[in-house]
This record gives C-alpha cells, sequence and structure tokens, in this order.
C-alpha cells in the first residue's frame, strides 16, 4: 500500500487500536487521518512516508525510531504536544516535546 | 540508582542525537503545519529545514514563543501565524523568498516584527485587529508592496513606510489613526516625502489632520474614500489633487463646509453628511459645476 487516506464522516468515532498497525505497511508513502479520534499514538510509522497529515495526532511524541528523512509534507493540526523543534537527526526527528 | 540509569541513558540518547545533528538535515521537508494546536507553547529552533517552503501554526492559542530560526528560513514563501492570541513577541524577518504573510489577530503582539533585509516578494499585507501602534522603519523593506489593509485600532502611520510599489491602502475601523510626525517633531513627514498610493479607503476617525498631515502622501491619489470620518471641511488644496476622480465622504457627519474639489473628479459621494447646510451644499453645487 503506497497511500492511506482515513477521512470517516462521523467525527465522533474513537480508533481503538494497539499501535501497531503501520508496521505491515513498510512502503507508506502518504498517510492521512482525518476526522477521527485514535485511542492512542503510533508505536511505529513507515521510514517511506513523504506526506504525514493526522489531524488530532493522539500522542505527545512520533515513534522513537521513525526516520523522517524522507518526509516531505508533515501536518498535525489540532494536536496535543506543547512545543516543537528539530534537533538535527533524522532518528530524532520531529522532536516533540511533551 | 534508577535515577542514575535514567541519567545515563538520557545522556546517551542526547549525545547520540547532538552526533547526528551534525550529520544529517530535514533536507526534504517543504510543507510544516502545526494548527489549532491549543497546547503549543513554544516552538524551538527549526534552523534545521534548510527546504522549508510552507509554516503554519495559527489558532495556536498557548503559543508564547517563537524562535529567532523561524526568521531566517530562506526558502520559506508562506508563513502563517494568525490568531495565536498569547503570542507578545515576534521574531525579526529575514525571509527573501517569503511571498505571505500572515499575522492578524494576534491580539497581544504589540510590534509589528523587524525586518532585517529587503523582501521583496510580499505583494499584499493584511494587518487585522492587532494592537500595533506603528510600524517599524524597517517596513520599507517589503519592496513589493502594493496592497496593505490595516484595521487596528490605534495606528500612525509614517510617510516612510509607503513603499514605492504601494499603490492601495486601506485603514479601516481605527479608533485612532494618523499620518505620523517625523522624529524631529520639526515636520510632518509627509510634507517632505511623496508616495504613490492610488487608492486610499480610510474608514475610521480621521479628522482636518488627515489633509494637513498627508496631503503629499495623497498627490498621486485617483480613488479616495473617507467614509464616516470626523472631517469638518473639505480643504481648498483638495484642488491640487489633479489625479483624484473618485471621492467618498458619505457619513461624515460634521462636514459642514466644502472649500475646494479636485478638478477631474469624475464620481463625489457624499451620503448622511447631516452637517452640509444648503450653503454648504450650494458651494458644493457651484464647485461640482466650475468642475464640469
Amino acid at each position: 500500500m503506497v497511500c492511506l487516506d482515513l477521512s470517516p464522516s462521523d467525527r465522533g468515532e474513537v480508533v481503538e487500536w494497539n499501535g501497531t498497525a503501520f508496521q505491515d505497511m513498510e512502503n507508506l508513502k502518504i498517510l492521512i487521518i482525518r476526522n477521527c479520534k485514535f485511542s492512542k499514538g503510533p508505536k511505529y510509522l513507515p521510514n517511506k512516508l513523504t506526506v504525514l497529515e493526522w489531524w488530532r495526532y493522539p500522542s505527545p511524541c512520533l515513534p522513537y525510531d521513525f526516520n523522517a528523512n524522507k518526509l516531505v509534507i508533515c501536518e498535525l493540526p489540532d494536536s496535543c504536544f506543547t512545543s516543537f523543534g528539530f534537533h538535527g537527526s533524522s532518528k530524532a526527528n520531529l522532536n516533540i516535546f511533551s | 540508582m534508577l535515577i542514575d540509569k535514567c541519567i545515563q541513558i538520557y545522556s546517551l540518547i542526547h549525545i547520540s542525537f547532538s552526533l547526528l545533528f551534525f550529520l544529517q538535515k530535514f533536507e526534504n521537508l517543504t510543507v510544516l503545519k502545526f494548527d489549532y494546536g491549543k497546547h503549543l507553547t513554544r516552538i524551538h529552533d527549526i534552523s534545521d529545514l534548510p527546504n522549508l517552503e510552507k509554516l503554519s501554526f495559527k489558532w495556536c492559542e498557548s503559543l508564547v514563543s517563537v524562535h529567532n530560526s523561524v526568521g531566517f528560513l530562506t526558502k520559506l514563501k508562506i508563513l502563517i501565524a494568525e490568531r495565536c492570541e498569547k503570542l507578545r513577541r515576534f521574531p525579526p524577518l529575514n525571509l527573501t523568498s517569503l511571498e505571505r504573510l500572515e499575522l492578524s489577530y494576534c491580539s497581544s503582539l504589540e510590534n509589528f516584527p523587524e525586518i532585517l533585509g529587503k523582501m521583496g516578494n510580499i505583494r499584499k499585507l493584511s494587518l487585522l485587529k492587532l494592537p500595533i501602534k506603528e510600524l517599524p522603519d524597517s517596513f520599507q523593506n517589503l519592496t513589493g508592496l502594493q496592497e496593505l489593509d490595516l484595521n487596528c485600532d490605534f495606528v500612525h502611520l509614517s510617510g516612510n513606510v509607503l513603499t514605492p510599489d504601494l499603490t492601495r491602502l486601506y485603514v479601516l475601523t481605527c479608533k485612532e489613526w494618523k499620518w505620523l510626525k517625523s522624529k524631529e517633531g520639526e515636520e510632518d513627514v509627509g510634507s517632505t516625502v511623496s508616495s504613490n498610493v492610488q487608492s486610499f479607503w480610510g474608514s475610521c476617525n480621521l479628522d482636518d489632520e488627515f489633509f494637513s498631515a498627508g496631503f503629499t502622501q495623497l498627490a498621486q491619489v485617483r480613488q479616495l474614500w473617507l467614509v464616516n470620518g470626523n472631517v469638518t471641511f473639505l480643504p481648498e488644496r483638495m484642488k491640487e489633487f489633479h489625479h483624484l476622480n473618485a471621492l467618498d465622504v458619505s457619513y461624515c457627519e460634521n462636514l459642514h463646509e466644502i472649500r475646494g474639489l479636485p478638478p477631474n473628479l469624475k464620481s463625489f459621494r457624499a451620503i448622511k453628511c447631516t452637517s452640509l447646510t444648503s450653503l454648504g451644499s450650494s458651494m458644493l453645487l457651484n464647485q461640482v459645476l466650475s468642475c464640469f
């Protein structure tokens, strides 16, 4: 799978998951999530992601081993973190401080 | 012991991050958006995003600090920071590629950011509901600015911010707005600096000083709207507005005398000018008849 667009029309729905669903999507390049709330943040994000758009991203940090080197577009509106900064390394990636 | 371990682990992570800091950059990231981040309070150093073209963090109602590195992203074309209501300071800007800047509704931002170098790609700028009182001298580094909309409660504008390309100036619903005197206090800036403003819309408490202080700034004006102002008379010098073809003084309820009208006027509106007496009106008619 290259592109996953999760934009259900029902806003109130909370998606219960264990955060590992993207482990089997190594080739995922575009991930768009709007209009739904996840119960917890992802434990894994594919390193080939070029577009990450996740409204109401449910965690104060990105997965620690996410390599954001290929990321071109990063949109995390309406999220819960309190600050952000980039500390240089793609391993450190989006260093979102809670 | 556990705390020591934690500190050790943290130190290792920190060191590894620091090493990688010099090895890699986020070369590919061009768009970064953190809009509507209700809890976002700080934007740290983002100087490692050399190719960033769009940065947006609008409606971040808790944001209090933006790192200076935001002002030095050389490829940034769009910067959107509107409605960050707790933001009191915006870093100086030296964004040579910037085409769009949005700062409106930052209701605690008392100073427009300093513009450190020439930024000639912004054509239009709207500054709405900001508590700024005046624009800095460095504003003239926005050399490509053609349209400026101001809707702030108290704005004093000096002639040196009227850059050569600025042709449209709208000043809306300002409680107190006036041309700023020069720093020496000897002379109005407006009497020494000529602007190319062709279209001026002033819907606020403009009074008679508007003409005396800003005459030169409006020398090229073609359309002049002074709706809902406090002017009491149109001065004789109005005859010197050779380019003016449309004049609207509607709802200027204190206007009672018209001493002069521009020679090339094609459209004149004075709706609900309740102080304009029959004498004033006849003066107007005489002026109009002499014009045509």
